[in-house]
């Protein structure tokens, strides 16, 4: 995971806990997971760009 | 984009499911319709309300595997056959059609072997029918399944999913969910306990720089592709 994308879903995760209203709790806590998904989505496409790039037959 | 939620419950206010939900639809450009409370059908004013959304939802308990009577003749009056295709104009056309369905049962039990054995997807066919005679564009079922069961952080996915269900934009991909809570973290960041603007504009344009990061790799990998047949 990039250091970008950790501490967007830190901060994200600090501030949904600082929530009184339970509606904004919410939000921020389904805010992560989305933050999750890009991580993981960014990662994967990262080691798409690097397998496609090694790929010997292309050489 | 405008949705219009067509609830339909005999006993709404001793429901923890729809009262959850109601909590959930106070959006702006979100109607709550509730047509238990009509003390009678206007038939014009009912179907000039579903002219001026663009998304209509029809939200319900399942009894019997259908929706409760009070739809029905909700359905019955307000869905004349001129209104949804005999005049020739398609009123409804290119309007999006969900369906928000609640159910004591679990999940599990509605698929062919469950107990149920039958899919949601088969009990909604009569609603799925409706909608494409009226040329709309149908929205995968939003199911809530034994609400009463689920723990804390579950309902607030609920919460949440739900709001994306009436208002993100079609097909529920990551580029429109990205899209969605980015324009509602703008709009509920004020609100917000134990922050300030600066720092709520910073996980706003790093958001933002993620999303456009995933893109820019996306395109990249097209590219290869493109190369890779040539």
């Amino acid at each position: 995971m990039s250091e970008t994308g950790q501490w967007l879903s830190q901060t994200v995760s600090d501030l949904s806990t600082k929530q009184t209203q339970y509606e904004n709790r919410a939000f921020l806590v389904a805010m992560k997971k989305v933050i999750e998904e890009q991580n993981k989505r960014q990662a994967q496409l990262e080691g798409e760009v690097d397998g496609r790039l090694w790929n010997h037959e292309q050489w | 984009m405008k949705t219009l939620v067509v609830v339909s419950h005999p006993e709404i206010n001793n429901s923890q499911t729809q009262q959850f939900l109601l909590q959930g639809a106070k959006l702006q450009d979100v109607t709550w319709h509730h047509v238990e409370e009509l003390s009678e059908i206007d038939v014009e004013k009912e179907q000039a309300l579903l002219k001026e959304h663009d998304r209509i939802i029809f939200q319900f308990p399942l009894y019997w595997y259908a929706a409760p009577e009070g739809l029905k003749h909700w359905e019955d009056n307000v869905l004349t056959r001129n209104f949804v295709y005999g005049d020739g104009d398609d009123n409804l056309a290119e309007k999006e059609f969900g369906i928000v369905v609640s159910t004591g049962m679990s999940l599990k039990d509605f698929r062919r072997g469950g107990s149920e054995d039958f899919t949601i997807d088969e009990i909604m066919a009569p609603y799925f029918a409706i909608a494409k005679r009226a040329k709309m564009q149908i929205l995968p079922v939003f199911t809530i399944a034994q609400f009463q069961y689920l723990q804390e952080n579950e309902q607030m996915q609920l919460l949440i999913d739900y709001q994306r269900f009436l208002t993100q934009q079609y097909p529920d991909s990551l580029q429109n969910r990205q899209l969605w809570f980015e324009r509602e973290f703008t709009d509920r960041f004020k609100n917000f306990d134990g922050t300030n603007c600066n720092e709520c504009e910073t996980i706003l344009s790093t958001f933002i720089q993620q999303r456009e990061d995933i893109s820019q790799l996306k395109s990249t990998i097209s590219l290869i592709k493109q190369g890779e047949d040539e």
